[in-house]
């Protein structure tokens, strides 16, 4: 058969994913502190190459693999003492039911505890891995994370980083991403990785949100491109099997 | 392929919720003492296609992983205690809490029909028949307050003391001391309506005290708390929700077209 119909039906699959990827990003531009997916795609020679069969592996190997796109978003000014946005790379520190997790989601509230709150109600999390007792729905955050209630300090929000590449990427030497995503903004490092002190130029702004990263232009651009090399892939399968059927019903017919 | 088309419903309903709260907002831009609230968004699970460090097919080691979102959800709608617009009423029992130069989220405390004690900003008050300090629903005041009918003035200081001139007296007479109730988590007050809150688990119990004091904020007589809701704000954030509900529309469009694309290709 001819090898192009597998060709640019792998393209297709793999296109497919990144409408996956990119409605996901779109669903989520109104979610604070949320960072893009993207991918990459293989090209076909270097899948082919490595194929060590005479049948070609053209399902999976298109894809090879994703990415979160840690760009710092901006910041939305919301007044509201509650909201803190980091400016720089970090995490917030959070303690839930399934282990502590990191998120840039800085949607905070106070609980009937006085405690300061996700909006899930998970406990934020100070320096000294203790949850933060305001007892009052007024305190002042410093750009350092110092939490102050009525000019007295109570805790330093903890604000954690994790080890990066050369490039500023969460990403070990053989391009392993080592932040896995979880739901509700949460990151969790993968084992192994190590905890290191937050950046000096990160600052936490208090009154502000980091909005997502995930721009609906850049997405809309994405999917325009996306949809019309996925339609040239159904249009070259479709000349490949107006090819075959040639070949098949007419090469060869004696008239 | 009918995943992208979950996830971009799960966009366009989020924004559905969100416009629906921004029109509450900008419905009750008139409202005493109306706070505005505001959706709190969350992503969805993740699913993970392939597990990075994992072999492909061929022995290759697949690099990065990829993790694939199905969407997302409004967590919370929150309410924002900021403090609204104060606005000159000359009515004798007219009430603002204020919070100048003294913090507070301090609420006017009533006892509604069922004995249950109910929160407000709203301090639009009237007097009943019976000379009782009423709301506009007729919802008497805790400690209830009464005051007789031939009182020619009521004078009501900032830390809610409450003094009458009698007609045919020369000194003002105190008859009652108003007390206000502030909570630890504001924010987890229900709303059931007519611009009443009441306790929840989620908002701690009501600690009650003097206004005047830290954390009650201050009593104004002849004023009134207008909504918190900025109308430029709420048109904003309207035309944006908006806009990402147009988007995911898009992408759900785009991922029909994707299918129409497959099922064309054997034409």
């Amino acid at each position: 058969m001819l090898q192009g119909l597998y060709s640019s039906g792998s393209s297709m699959l793999a296109r497919n994913t990144r409408q996956d990827l990119i409605a996901n990003n779109i669903a989520n531009s109104d979610v604070p502190g949320f960072k893009r997916d993207g991918i990459f795609l293989k090209e076909l020679g270097e899948a082919r190459r490595k194929a060590s069969g005479g049948y070609p592996s053209w399902r999976e190997n298109r894809v090879a693999g994703g990415f979160i796109d840690f760009e710092q978003g901006a910041l939305r000014q919301t007044n509201s003492n509650r909201n803190l946005a980091l400016n720089g790379p970090g995490f917030f520190h959070v303690r839930t039911p399934q282990g502590d997790m990191y998120t840039r989601n800085g949607e905070f509230s106070v609980n009937n505890q006085g405690q300061l709150v996700t909006n899930m109600g998970y406990p934020v999390l100070d320096e000294r891995g203790g949850e933060i007792q305001l007892d009052s729905s007024e305190f002042m955050v410093k750009e350092d994370g110092q939490i102050l209630v009525q000019g007295n300090e109570v805790a330093k929000l903890a604000v954690h980083d994790f080890e990066k590449d050369g490039d500023g990427y969460y990403q070990d030497p053989d391009g392993i991403t080592r932040l896995e995503r979880k739901h509700n903004g949460f990151y969790l490092p993968k084992p192994g990785v190590n905890q290191v002190a937050k950046p000096a130029e990160t600052k936490v702004a208090q009154g502000f949100l980091e909005m997502s990263n995930s721009e609906p232009i850049i997405q809309m651009v994405d999917m325009v491109e996306l949809f019309r090399t996925y339609e040239a892939d159904q249009r070259a399968i479709r000349a490949q099997d107006e090819t075959l059927k040639r070949a098949v019903n007419d090469v060869g017919s004696v008239r | 392929m009918s995943r992208s088309l979950r996830t971009s419903a799960t966009g366009m309903i989020a924004q559905q919720l969100n416009i629906d709260n921004i029109s509450n907002n900008l419905a009750n831009v008139n409202t005493t003492g109306f706070k505005k609230s505001k959706a709190e968004f969350q992503d969805l699970l993740y699913h993970t296609i392939r597990t990075a460090g994992t072999s492909a097919a061929q022995g290759a080691l697949v690099p990065v992983e990829i993790q694939i979102g199905y969407g997302t959800r409004v967590v919370a709608t929150q309410k924002i205690f900021e403090q609204g617009n104060v606005t000159a009423t000359n009515n004798a029992l007219d009430l603002a809490i204020e919070n100048q130069g003294i913090n507070g989220d301090g609420f006017f405390q009533v006892t509604l029909p069922d004995g249950t004690t109910a929160y407000t900003r709203d301090g639009a008050l009237k007097l009943s028949s019976d000379g009782q300090v009423v709301t506009s629903d007729g919802f008497a005041l805790e400690p209830p307050l009464s005051i007789s009918q031939d009182a020619v003035s009521i004078n009501v200081s900032s830390d809610g003391n409450v003094e009458v001139l009698q007609s045919g007296e020369t000194a003002a007479a105190n008859v009652g001391q108003s007390e206000l109730a502030k909570f630890i988590n504001p924010a987890g007050l229900r709303s059931i309506g007519k611009n009443l809150l009441l306790e929840t688990e989620a908002s701690g119990p009501a600690i009650t005290g003097q206004p005047n004091t830290e954390g009650f904020g201050r009593i104004s007589q002849g004023f009134l708390e207008l909504s918190n809701v900025s109308v430029v704000d709420e048109l904003v954030n309207m035309i944006q929700a908006q806009r990402t509900y147009e988007v995911n529309a898009r992408a759900i469009r785009t991922s029909d077209e994707i299918m129409q694309a497959t099922n064309n290709i054997a034409g």
